[in-house]
């Protein structure tokens, strides 16, 4: 660790961290692209280089590209990467009532914590992981998800028939296209397009970006009232400030963060989703959330920024890449000629710490950068909409592109700007359906894969402990809330009296 | 008369002169041939192993053949957005793309779109990826023969029950008459954990990349490869040949990025296609680079890729019934 101080210290590692930085940010903050498309760019061009340098840059960007991404989600509701896309929530709502600063102060400083958690519990658990990794199955993994769904139910308390028909559509959505589970499609009316399923990041993009430019368009004016004092610099400290007030938060989300980013096949976006409606479910006021409440932003950004640390996990200790990120970070293992999982513990600990270092110097960059930098950047939501609109219809339409190169996810963003346009109108929750397709299909990949497992045998559901922690859970959040419900309307009647 | 006869003349004329114009241009056009991009379609995702393997040849082929060969991802449908796409296209040559067989062949029988891999103009195959079954390192399963000896019933974790690992699983268990089902929706690394896990006992995939990382290590082990011959990179795993089953080696269930052209491109331009391509193959560079991404370059002629394709069809056809019912049996 100590050699990897010092080596810190040298100009090609400081160049190595401000390129990855740079791409981080940059790609995290253009919608749709993000950590991967970085990563899979720069890779060719490190072939050849120092293999500490060339990691330097692939922490660079893995530690910053998802906090990049919470400065369009606040400032514009166009979420830079998915895992930012709970940030848009109460962000936004922030910048409309002139507090933008205030909430880049927020993300900054929660992503940086987060990060610094994550990371922290990487470096104390790496002799101890392998246990960790192989402790959460997919009836586990099963409960977890239930446990969010549920919270998505008590996401819309003041409309809750409206929240769950926006999340059954969700759910619904999350069934179309092929199912490799059955070997059968679904819903694809005959459509190739429709066979890989619905892409995330147009409807995304679609409902968040594009249906709020239709609302400005239409309304005019500027984000926020333009008779609104900004705060300057001094605002966005008190924001960086105001996280350790929601201590709870901070700590759940960079736990879910942690947890969920070190189970291969979940991600940045899954955990960002749980930690945000445990976060409401948990809170004494859920009523806040959604309406621009700082707690939600801790919770959204300090989850997706902690998937980091234990995303490394399974990727450090077996060589088992947890998702694309890590995917790409393998095959520049391979390109550098470094064999990840017990080779790299114990012979290449210089590489360990290359990555592990490289997140946290990065992420303590951008985070001073947006804490730096937000006066200025919170300055967009003075910006006549006019002027902002065709430059973030722009950016979206060219991130959406980007993706997949295909003509037709931009048609689709399109669709779901208007559908997105209109159940704001009709008061149906996008959040909740965007929940509700993020998790669906976990739900039910999960479900299948433990039937199978068992060959049918339900029992394997309630056999393990993780499983029965997660039902405990379940079952205090569901008497919890109907404790309330009750609470509350015995209270009403007694006022009613 | 003289009218008559001069507007023969004249028809004769004109008449010459677009046969002329018709030669000219047919021989002009494998002459001039490329003057513009040719685009190489890659069904998958940019970053993956036969992405990345056709920008190296694709680089090459652009300084043989003295225009740009632009690498294009049409990702969709396991690759078969990018099949499609081949298959319609016009047939001038400024069109060519990568497939992943035979688990292409497989998709399309399972569910056709329309695509007749055996009338696309193979060029020849860029990759093989040599195919084995592996499981963790503590299993139960210590040899091949355990495997075989096995009277339980196996799991097998696979992506799903139309794929590729769906296909060779039904086939080895039905030759090695063993009792098996399988656990579905592991992609990649998650089969790993799955093994690691206990969510099964076996899992198969082609020996490159961070599979064959993971086999190298200590935590997983292959137990057999579908060859007839040892494969390099692990030299002390038996082949199926060696185990008594032929019928499962001969490398057929390997996994081949094939490159084909629409069907129909002229003669002349498809040769210089072929010739390109199998000239960027022969570059240590490219071939060190390919080998680099845990991939091994094979070279096949532009009919030895198309008697493979063949080959492959008639595979798939045989045991197309049995993937079909054992997919409906789960």
């Amino acid at each position: 660790m100590l050699a990897g101080f010092l080596n810190m210290g040298d100009p090609a590692i400081i160049g190595a961290i401000l390129l990855g930085t740079t791409l981080g940010v940059v790609f995290g903050v253009i919608p749709g692209l993000g950590s991967v498309i970085a990563m899979t760019l720069i890779m060719p061009f490190t072939f050849g280089w120092d293999p500490l340098v060339a990691m330097y840059v692939f922490a660079g960007i893995i530690g910053t590209a998802s906090t990049g991404g919470a400065v369009p989600a606040i400032l514009l509701n166009t979420p830079g990467t998915i895992a930012n896309v709970c940030t848009t929530f109460d962000g936004f709502p922030m910048t409309q009532k002139g507090e933008g600063g205030r909430a880049l102060g927020i993300a900054a400083t929660a992503s940086g914590l987060g990060t610094l958690f994550s990371i922290i519990v990487l470096a104390a658990l790496l002799p101890v992981a392998k246990l960790l990794i192989l402790w959460f199955t997919p009836p586990d993994f099963f409960w977890m998800v239930i446990l969010g769904l549920i919270a998505v139910t008590f996401a819309s308390r003041q409309n809750m028939i409206k929240g769950l028909a926006a999340g059954g559509v969700g759910i619904l959505i999350a069934l179309i296209g092929f199912s490799s589970v059955f070997g059968v499609r679904r819903y694809t009316l005959g459509s190739e397009y429709l066979w890989d399923g619905i892409e995330i990041v147009p409807l995304v993009i679609g409902f968040f970006a594009l249906s709020e430019l239709i609302v400005y368009t239409s309304r005019g004016g500027t984000i926020a009232p333009s008779t609104v004092k900004l705060g300057g610099f001094k605002e966005i400290l008190r924001g960086g400030l105001e996280v350790f007030r929601y201590k709870a938060i901070l700590l759940r989300g960079s736990i879910i963060g942690t947890v969920i980013g070190a189970v291969p096949g979940a991600g940045g976006a899954v955990a960002n989703f749980l930690s945000y409606s445990t976060a409401k479910q948990a809170s004494k006021t859920p009523e806040l959330f959604g309406t621009g409440y700082a707690g939600g932003v801790v919770a959204s950004e300090s989850a997706n920024d902690a998937k980091d640390g234990g995303i490394l996990l399974p990727t450090l200790t077996f060589g088992i890449p947890g998702n694309g990120e890590m995917v790409i970070l393998m095959a520049a293992f391979i390109l550098h000629g470094i064999q990840p999982g017990r080779d790299l513990l114990v012979n290449r600990l210089d590489i360990v710490w290359a990555i592990i270092l490289g997140v946290i110097a990065a992420q303590v960059l951008t985070t001073f950068v947006i804490l730096g930098a937000g006066a200025w950047l919170a300055k967009i939501s003075l910006v006549p909409v006019k002027y902002i609109a065709p430059f973030v219809a722009v950016l979206s339409f060219i991130g959406v592109y980007a993706v997949r190169s295909n003509i037709w996810d931009v048609a689709l963003a399109v669709f779901a700007a208007l559908v997105g346009f209109f159940m704001r109108r009709a008061g149906f929750p996008l959040i909740t359906l965007v929940i509700g397709f993020v998790l669906g299909h976990l739900a039910e990949e999960k479900f299948t894969q433990s039937l199978q497992i068992s060959q049918g045998d339900y029992s394997i559901f309630f056999t393990r402990p993780v499983s029965i922690l997660l039902l405990i859970a379940i079952f205090s959040m569901l008497g919890w809330t109907a404790y309330k419900s009750i609470r509350m309307a015995t209270g009403d009647k007694k006022v009613e009296a | 008369m003289h009218k008559v006869l001069g507007r023969v003349r004249l028809i004769g004329i004109l008449g010459l002169l677009v046969v002329f114009a018709t030669l000219a241009a047919s021989c002009g056009r494998g002459d001039d041939f490329p003057d513009r991009d040719i685009e190489w379609y890659v069904g998958f995702s940019a970053g993956g192993g036969f992405d990345t393997a056709s920008r190296f040849i694709a680089e090459e082929m652009s300084t043989d053949l003295g225009g740009t060969v632009v690498v294009r991802n049409l990702e969709g449908g396991g690759g078969r957005r990018a099949a499609q796409e081949i298959n319609k296209v016009d047939p001038d040559g400024y069109a060519i793309s990568i497939m992943n067989m035979p688990n292409q062949i497989l998709a399309e029988k399972l569910d056709p779109q329309g695509v007749d891999f055996n009338q696309l103009s193979w060029l020849g195959r860029a990759v093989i990826q040599t195919y084995g079954l592996y499981t963790a390192a503590n299993s139960k399963f210590d040899t091949p023969a355990d495997v075989v000896a096995l009277g339980d019933d196996v799991r097998f974790c696979l992506s799903g029950l139309a794929g590729h690992s769906f296909l060779v699983a039904s086939v080895t268990t039905e030759v090695m008459n063993i009792a098996w089902h399988p656990v579905t929706g592991y992609k990649g690394a998650e089969t790993q954990a799955g093994l690691l896990r206990g969510d099964c006992e076996l899992a198969l995939g082609p020996m490159a990349g961070s599979t064959l990382t993971a086999v190298q290590g200590p935590d997983f082990k292959a137990l057999w490869i579908y060859e007839d011959e040892r494969f390099a990179p692990l030299p002390d795993v038996p082949t199926v040949t060696e185990l008594g089953f032929p019928e499962l080696g001969g490398g057929k269930f390997a996994n081949n990025g094939l490159v084909a052209a629409p069907p129909g491109v002229p003669d002349d331009i498809l040769k210089k296609l072929v010739d390109s391509f199998d000239k960027a193959l022969q570059n240590p560079d490219v071939v060190a680079n390919i080998n680099k991404k845990g991939m091994a370059v094979k070279r096949l002629t532009a009919a030895e890729t198309d008697d493979v394709v063949k080959g492959m069809d008639s595979i798939v056809v045989e045991y197309l019934e049995l993937v079909r019912a054992k997919s409906k049996s789960q």
